[in-house]
């Protein structure tokens, strides 16, 4: 079990590396082959250490190293495969494999080809490290990987042009990939602050240690500890005021948005917050906050994909939204739901993501949606895996999303937390209204792409083929709510719903269901028909608002960028130039001086040594003689 | 009467002596071979010198800590490791002598010969802790090594080569007077002898001034061979003459034999409480490494400017020696572990790109000029020499940011904060010429024609840089194992 | 009566004679002979040293010294030939190409 363990971890770093010795050449189908193969090795490797765990029950461990240990500074390095970890192996592993395969279509005329793949082993390596790792100095350099990787990723295409905001929202690649990074990296800085707590005050970094000696910490440290660390998870799952770097990183590849900003990446803040649940279940008021944020973002990025037209930037703050969920639900202490959600959406989401390159693939790049119409035609099998994966999302009984998205908003009602709970289910009919209305604008109607001269076409086989598990799973992952159940409680606590709940359960399904299948109506009689768009409502002032993103993006740049750049110049020529550089040039000049002045002593001359060392002999002896008659 | 010395076979312990007779063997070997047939290619006797290291560090490997041979020899951790150090060190030097182009000293196997009974001296002086045979080891190594300095047949190596010998043989003076005096106010030549004499001898001043006395005049003459200010004048000079391998060997193997005497030695007097010897070693440590800095910052040459980097080196691990702690004399083999490989590699790349001729300056083989625009000239070599400077500067995660960081967590426990803080400024002075390089490598335009750099490169010279850089970039893995494994090393002799 | 203390005097005169003979002289061949001196102080030293706690070990050192003397005195007439060959003098402030 140890080497499927290793084995489940470095396939993609075998496959990162082996696709980076192509970097340089020309795109060979080859390399995206066998990295797909290795990436499936590493699935089937975890799928193995699943079902191991599951019917064992017992924790694979391995240490690999003992990475420092000197003196009273001991970090052990180690992996471990146990409920939550093999559940997110799992999905990880799968989800990349299809993204490595669909990759292979959809990559097939950039000449980076072998460059991509490379980029995307290495994510998904990164990103196993921060899932397997059995200490948070294992998952913080995870963490930091998946970071470079992603950004590495949105900048991608880091040759294209700076445009304004107003031609395209995330202005270039490169800029959106930077975007991405500092957001990050303010969120990492709260991260690190909260390992450097816990480090300090139990003096280790690993789970169990840590977690054992929570008992003994006061109150105070572990709220500051909680709090440091969700300020983490925020900048890594894009929660407000942190989240413009999402939808701005939709620059990247398609298959990249899907991987890495819809299934995986993204979830990394969910889970650290699941991984550490013995901390937050002991700081309730950072748990609500979190809940209460999660469902404030839930609604808020839902609000803002009603009116968007840009295809990918819709399921952008569609998975912006479904965080939110998660987070409502870990926060409400419903861990194994938020899990449980967490892996259903990965499922759907990345469907949607892929299904949405299909389209992007097949309209030559165009993302607008108000410029498409009627795909249905040409291209049936994606619209059949969108739809598929919109009735999912909206949470449409049997499909998956209505399990988990089900149970959370039962949460909200459970808890007592009624304003939340009425925000879900306002989210839950806005979500299945904005992805149908994407649906429908895309596929169905009259076919507005024909004004632009676009001919579209169907994705290849394969790829299709390659996306169908997804599918299924998608329609089925919710039958497997209370097994899953059973299995994760080993070792995420248990949440069960009140008797009361329980009784009204099927009433509170019922609400978020005709919530939800009228939104679905909506979006069909508005948009399945064709687009007519009304002047009025586009002039109004919550469109106007909804469309700018509440006009956020700019108040950052108001607010934070243009006096930081303003303050960044001020300091530079008044500060920079006149105090620090002079104060520097001023030890630099003394240094230098200095230096010359010392190698006046390097005659070259012989002789001159020689007294040196005959001197210095003296010198020393003297002084030894000295010291020893007065000490 | 002197009473005749009765030992039996075993007590002869011969196996201690196995390692250098190895290296001796395989130098005479070399000898005969070439008294036989002459004239035979320099890659056998390059061959040859590799098999008999790699028996040497075999039979090194096997040693178990023991006394031998009349008491003469001692093989503890801190024999082992230095020797190990000393022969992996020759191991990566040797591979140098394969270049595309011939150079004068390589094609004499007499060479070869000289470097190996250099190896044995070197091994010799590090295992044993009997004055005299201290003083054959340094001086067997030394008298081969100006010979091998002056065999590279450039004015500048005769001139080198003549500098050093006779700083040498000053210092030798300062050593058979300092073991005297040593001698007269102990009466043995036997360190741990010494030891136990001094730790009972008298509180009377003439005993204390004879005693700290003796400990200057030998501290004269290893502050010399490790280049401590301000006797490491020649060091500059004779880097500047040798060949680079050579200098680079240098700038490694006979610092980490000093430093396994110079720890056997002054460890007695900082034990012992004698605060003065302490405080002069932190004096010239502190001086050595501040001056050497700022001196390699006004140096026009990048072999200049690494032999005074390496001069600082030496005086940054220097402070190591003087706190007295296991940390800190753990640190000065730690420290040269992980220093050789960055910096053999970074004087490889300028062997790399050596001229026969002088063609960039009057006086300089490897001016900054000539690597303005390596970038751009050969990518690859820049970005490798970009490495051993980072990792020189002490930039984690590289080779000698452990180094440094364990050598200043040693100066922390063992309360000397401001020592640590010195250090880390002269950390600070460094990265300013180590980065001056970087700056002509990837921010200037090229200055010299490109087909005439890179002139002396060849598979060997590759694996070698090759293992350089992967043991530089991979430090961070193998650390903790190389410092556990010293660590108990010399913490079980006693240090 | 001559004891132990005369003979170190006269060592350590010897020594300091030979250290002014470093400092002092521009002649290499001068040099070479100024260090010799100091090694025979040493000598001269370890000798009375030993007879004095009757112990073997400081006559066995100053063996050792004088064999490295030798051993020494070779290689450094061959480095002066080598020198001389090369510029034609042995005057110490000739010999300056490498300094900074």
């Amino acid at each position: 079990m140890e080497n499927l363990v290793y084995i489940a971890l470095f396939a993609p770093l075998v496959s990162s590396l082996f696709a980076g010795l192509f970097a340089m050449s020309p795109r060979k189908t080859f390399v995206g082959v066998v990295s797909s193969l290795l990436l499936f090795i590493s699935f089937i490797s975890s799928a193995v250490l699943g079902y191991h765990i599951a019917t064992t029950g017992a924790n694979v461990h391995v240490t690999m190293m003992d990475w420092i240990s000197v003196a009273d500074l001991h970090i052990p390095f180690g992996f471990i495969a146990d409920h939550v970890s093999v559940t997110m192996m799992v999905v990880v592993s799968l989800v990349s494999t299809i993204v490595h395969i669909y990759s292979i279509g959809y990559m097939d005329h950039d000449k980076s080809f072998n460059r991509f793949f490379s980029y995307l082993s290495a994510f998904v390596f990164s990103m196993l490290v921060l899932v397997m790792s059995d200490n948070f100095a294992g998952l913080f350099i995870g963490w930091e990987g998946v970071g470079v990787c992603s950004w590495l990723l949105i900048g991608f295409w880091y040759h294209k042009p700076d445009v304004s905001r107003e031609e395209n929202p995330s202005i270039s690649p490169s800029w959106a990939a930077n975007e991405a990074f500092i957001m990050n990296r303010i969120a990492d800085l709260g991260m690190l602050v909260g390992l450097f707590i816990i480090f300090w005050s139990t003096g280790s970094l690993q789970y169990d240690v840590v977690f054992s000696q929570i008992p003994n910490l006061a109150p105070a440290v572990l709220t500051a500890a909680a709090m440091a660390l969700f300020i983490g998870a925020m900048g890594k799952s894009a929660q407000f005021p942190l989240h413009t770097w999402l939808t701005d990183a939709m620059e990247g590849p398609t298959p990249v948005s899907a991987l890495i900003h819809a299934a995986t990446m993204v979830t990394a803040g969910v889970f650290l917050v699941i991984r550490a649940n013995p901390i937050f279940s002991v700081t309730p008021e950072v748990s609500y906050f979190i809940a209460a944020l999660g469902t404030f973002v839930a609604f808020f990025a839902a609000s803002m994909a009603l009116v968007n037209r840009d295809l990918k930037r819709i399921i952008a703050f569609s998975t912006l939204s479904q965080l939110g969920y998660m987070f409502a639900a870990a926060g409400l202490g419903a861990y194994w739901i938020a899990l449980f959600h967490l892996a259903a959406h990965a499922f759907f989401k990345a469907l949607l993501f892929l299904g949405a390159g299909n389209v992007m693939h097949a309209m030559h790049g165009e993302l607008d949606i108000f410029k498409m119409g009627g795909l249905k035609k040409q291209m049936r099998w994606t619209y059949a895996y969108m739809g598929l994966a919109s009735l999912a999302l909206a949470g449409i009984p049997p499909l998956a999303g209505f399990f988990s998205k089900d149970a959370i908003i039962e949460t909200a009602f459970n808890e007592g937390t009624l304003i939340l709970w009425a925000m879900l289910v306002i989210t839950a009919g806005m979500t299945a209204f904005y992805s149908f209305r994407q649906v429908f604008l895309t596929f169905l109607g009259d076919e507005r792409y024909k004004e632009f001269g676009i001919h579209p076409h169907e994705m290849y086989g394969f790829v299709l083929i390659a996306m169908s598990p997804l599918a299924i799973l998608a329609v089925i992952a919710g039958f497997f709510r209370d097994w899953f159940n059973s299995f994760i409680i080993h070792l995420l606590p248990n949440y069960e719903m009140s008797e009361n709940t329980h009784h009204l359960a099927l009433i509170l399904g019922a609400i978020v269901l005709v919530v939800a299948v009228s939104g679905i109506i909506l979006a069909y009689k508005k948009y399945a028909k064709g687009l007519k768009r009304s002047e009025k409502t586009e002039n109004g002032l919550i469109y106007k608002l909804l469309i700018n993103q509440y006009y956020i993006p700019k108040i950052y740049e108001a607010l934070i960028t243009k006096p930081y750049a303003e303050i960044s110049k001020l300091m530079w020529t008044k500060v920079d130039m006149r105090i620090v550089d002079a104060t520097v040039d001023g030890i630099a000049k003394f240094i230098y001086k200095s230096g010359d002045g010392s190698r006046k002593m390097q005659t070259g001359n012989l002789s001159n040594y020689l007294n040196w060392m005959a001197g210095g002999a003296l010198a020393l002896l003297f002084i030894a003689v000295a010291s020893s008659v007065i000490g | 009467m002197v009473t005749p010395i009765q030992v039996t076979v075993q007590e002869l312990n011969l196996p201690l002596l196995v390692p250098m007779l190895i290296a001796i063997a395989g130098g005479l070997g070399i000898l005969v071979i070439d008294l036989l047939k002459s004239n035979l290619d320099k890659s056998l006797y390059v061959m040859l010198s590799m098999i008999v290291l790699f028996a040497d560090m075999l039979a090194v490997a096997g040693l178990t800590p023991n006394r031998g041979f009349f008491d003469l020899m001692l093989v503890d951790g801190v024999s082992i490791v230095s020797q190990m150090l000393i022969i992996v060190a020759s191991m990566l030097f040797i591979p140098l002598a394969l270049t595309s182009k011939r150079f004068h000293e390589f094609s004499y196997p007499e060479f070869f010969a000289l470097f190996l009974f250099m190896v044995a001296g070197f091994q010799f002086m590090v295992s044993t802790d009997n004055l005299i045979l201290i003083f054959v080891g340094i001086e067997t190594a030394s008298l081969a090594l100006y010979t091998l300095i002056a065999m590279h047949n450039r004015s500048n190596s005769f001139e080198a080569a003549l500098k050093y010998f006779t700083m040498g043989a000053l210092a030798a003076g300062f050593y058979a007077m300092g073991s005297a005096v040593v001698y007269a106010v102990t009466g043995s030549i036997e360190l741990w002898q010494v030891k136990e004499a001094l730790s009972i001898s008298s509180g009377a001043d003439s005993t204390i001034i004879a005693v700290t006395g003796g400990a200057v005049l030998l501290l004269v003459a290893f502050a010399f061979k490790l280049s401590l200010f301000p006797f490491h004048t020649w060091a500059p000079d004779v880097y500047e003459g040798a060949s680079a391998p050579l200098a680079g060997y240098m700038s490694i193997v006979p610092k980490v034999a000093a430093f396994a005497v110079a720890l056997r030695i002054f460890n007695i007097y900082i034990d012992l409480g004698v605060e003065s010897v302490r405080i002069i070693i932190l004096v010239l440590a502190v001086v050595t490494m501040t001056l050497a800095n700022i001196m390699a910052l006004v140096q026009e040459d990048v072999k200049r400017m690494l032999a005074y980097s390496s001069i600082s080196h030496a005086g940054f691990v220097m402070a190591a020696l003087a706190l007295g702690t296991t940390k800190g004399n753990a640190g000065v083999f730690i420290y040269y572990a992980l220093f050789m490989f960055t910096n053999l590699g970074a004087f490889t790349m300028l062997w790399i790109s050596r001229h026969k001729k002088l063609m960039y300056s009057g006086r300089y083989d490897h001016p900054y000029e000539k690597f303005a625009g390596l970038i751009k000239i050969m990518p690859i070599g820049a970005v490798v020499m970009a490495l051993f400077m980072l990792s020189l500067a002490g930039v984690p995660p590289f080779s000698v940011f452990w180094g440094k960081l364990f050598i200043m967590s040693a100066a922390v426990d063992a309360g000397y904060i401001k020592l640590a803080i010195i250090m880390g400024l002269n950390s600070g002075i460094a990265a300013y010429y180590y980065l001056k390089l970087i700056v002509y490598m990837f921010l200037k335009e090229p200055v010299f024609n490109v087909d005439t750099i890179y002139y002396n490169i060849s598979k060997p010279l590759m694996v070698i840089i090759g293992i350089a850089v992967v043991a530089t970039v991979t430090s961070v893995f193998f650390f903790d194992v190389l410092l556990t494994y010293i660590y108990t090393m010399i913490s079980a002799s006693g240090f | 009566m001559i004891g132990l203390n005369h003979y170190l005097i006269v060592a350590g005169l010897l020594f300091a004679i030979g250290l002014i003979g470093v400092i002092r002289r521009r002649n290499l061949l001068m040099l070479f002979f100024a260090t010799e001196i100091m090694l025979n102080a040493a000598n001269v030293a370890f000798a009375a040293i030993s007879h004095y706690y009757n112990d073997l070990s400081g006559q066995m050192f100053a063996f050792f010294i004088i064999a490295i003397a030798a051993s020494e005195v070779a290689i450094g007439l061959g480095l002066l030939i080598l020198i001389y060959k090369k510029q034609g003098t042995l005057d110490l402030d000739d010999l300056a190409s490498m300094k900074g």
